[in-house]
């Protein structure tokens, strides 16, 4: 049991001294910090790891052909007549090889999901600065991309009713005529 | 001791054939750098005989005196120049058609603006495609005529045909994405609802870049479009019909468009994504495009080895289209190998001319 304190006018003082507060509340606000990394962490890594389970197979089975050709290249290096000629070969092959893996990984869904996420952060990114501009613009009382849009869109409108109408008037005028 | 020196003896022979082939590229190769063939493509002569907006109607004035009685008229996709078609004297379509004498026009869509942003399917079809059709149609006295649509010009012109029926004589479609449901195919992965929303590169573009779609072409067969086909090209700088033909296709592959706002959201959403042409959903312009009024001959070309449109794509109207005289015709090549390709020049485009000729004889005389 923990003896009360007193102060010299017999007073019984705060269980824990003020100046461990500011201590307690820093070990809060780090612990909550690590928390939210493990937690991305754990994400990012299950992310990795769910892609890496997809890819895997494709990519090691590519890279086990390309260490045959490798292999097979080597032994018979000494028999062939231009050496050189198969090297050119070789490196086609490897880089044919390395362009079909390449076909294979795209190809899986991990793959287009993370593409998705890129190119959505991309926009997402244009489509703030855009914003932003806007805003600057519009407190310098200058037109915006958003009022220049307006008016397309309004002359858009315009022209398709015309080129309707004209179609309709076109239309009737032949049926008229037959 | 022998065998060593026979070994030695062959590895110099063969550096120095290593070193002369070498000698020659870069003599090669300075010789192009210091003489760079121009790059003309899209040489045909031509008339421009309808503008409207950024589009032009052209229609071409080379091949025999008396063409065939019913027009030809080439579209091509949104995406890129329509020169593709007529890149260069031997290796163009609209040229192989001209040569069986068929009467030949080509759509230039142009280059959308900002302002075009709002122009979606309907417009492409309603305003721009059924103009070019009424103008020719005056023109040639004929009240059908043949479409030949390449790539998403195929989706165009099967999309038209289906709303207008009775202005199309033949429907050809070239490598064309129609049916999307098929699960085969990168594009038709990378832009699946759950990982891309086409809205949102409108809301930040207006347009769809050009760099944004090229870029993903690109990654189609990444070391292809990157580094092989530099290779390729340096492996063949001796051979300047080769050299010339690779600046043509850089110069087209370089020259990209950007495709309209909303045309962009309703090719992801409704074609890629719900697939609605097929299943006879599609909307446009209030009417319904109905596949079974797709009743003319339809012929489908496809590439055996396309990466971007996968065969059973194109392959897929046929299986819903009610048409009696459905054709198909296959060649062992790549999406851009069917337009440029010399062996298909030499053995599927008369094939494919001779196609519309058969089936252009007059109504009367006609099956």
């Amino acid at each position: 049991m923990v003896a009360k304190r007193r102060n010299s006018l017999g007073n019984t003082l705060p269980a824990e001294p003020p100046r461990q507060e500011p201590v307690r509340l820093f070990k809060e606000v780090v612990d909550a910090q690590m928390d939210i990394w493990k937690e991305w962490s754990r994400k990012a890594g299950a992310d990795v790891s769910d892609a890496a389970k997809e890819v895997a197979p494709t990519v090691a089975q590519y890279w086990a052909k390309m260490f045959a050709a490798l292999w097979e290249s080597a032994g018979e290096a000494r028999t062939r007549e231009d050496p050189l000629v198969r090297q050119e070969e070789l490196r086609r092959y490897m880089l044919v090889s390395y362009n079909e893996m390449m076909k294979k990984v795209l190809a899986t869904k991990s793959f287009a999901a993370r593409s998705g996420n890129g190119v959505k952060g991309m926009l997402d990114g244009v489509k703030a600065w855009n914003e932003v501009m806007e805003e600057t613009l519009r407190a310098l009382h200058l037109p915006t991309r958003g009022d220049i849009d307006e008016l397309h869109e309004a002359l858009y409108n315009l022209s398709k009713r015309v080129d309707y109408m004209v179609k309709s008037l076109e239309n009737s005028g032949n049926r008229r005529a037959k | 001791m022998n065998e060593q020196g026979d070994a030695w003896s062959k590895v110099s022979r063969s550096m120095e054939k290593q070193l002369e082939k070498c000698t020659r590229q870069a003599i090669a190769a300075s010789r192009l750098a210091a003489d760079v063939p121009a790059a003309d493509v899209g040489s045909s002569a031509c008339e421009v005989v309808l503008k409207k907006d950024r589009m032009r109607l052209l229609h071409y004035l080379d091949g025999p005196e008396e063409k065939n009685p019913v027009p030809v008229l080439l579209v091509y996709a949104l995406i890129n120049r329509p020169y593709i078609l007529d890149l260069q004297p031997d290796r163009s379509v609209v040229q192989s058609l001209l040569k069986q004498g068929l009467d030949v026009y080509m759509i230039d869509w142009g280059k959308p603006k900002h302002g075009d942003r709002f122009l979606g399917l309907d417009d492409y079809i309603e305003r721009y495609m059924d103009d070019c059709i009424c103008a020719i149609a005056k023109r040639s006295g004929q009240e059908s005529i043949s479409l030949l649509g390449y790539c998403i010009g195929g989706y165009l012109t099967s999309v038209y045909a289906s709303l207008h029926p009775d202005r199309v004589r033949n429907l050809a479609v070239m490598a064309s994405p129609l049916d999307f449901g098929i699960g085969e195919g990168l594009l038709h992965l990378w832009t699946r609802e759950e990982y891309f929303d086409p809205k949102q590169v409108v809301e930040a573009f207006g347009n769809a870049p050009a760099e944004f779609l090229n870029g993903g072409f690109a990654m189609l067969d990444p070391l292809g479009n990157t580094l092989l086909k530099y290779l390729n090209f340096y492996e063949n700088i001796e051979d300047r019909k080769s050299v010339e033909m690779f600046l043509r296709m850089e110069k087209w592959l370089s020259d990209g468009i950007p495709v309209a706002g909303a045309f962009y959201v309703d090719l992801i959403r409704d074609g890629y994504q719900k697939n609605l042409f097929v299943k006879n959903k599609l909307r446009v312009n209030g009417g319904r495009a109905d596949v079974k009024r797709l009743t003319m001959p339809i012929l489908a070309i496809v590439a055996e080895k396309d990466h971007i449109v996968p065969p059973s794509s194109t392959l897929g109207l046929l299986d819903v289209a009610p048409s009696k005289d459905k054709t198909t015709m296959s060649y062992p090549t790549g999406h851009i190998g069917l337009s440029v390709g010399g062996g298909s020049h030499r053995d599927l485009w008369p094939k494919v001319a001779g196609w519309f000729t058969n089936r252009s004889l007059p109504a009367k005389e006609t099956r």
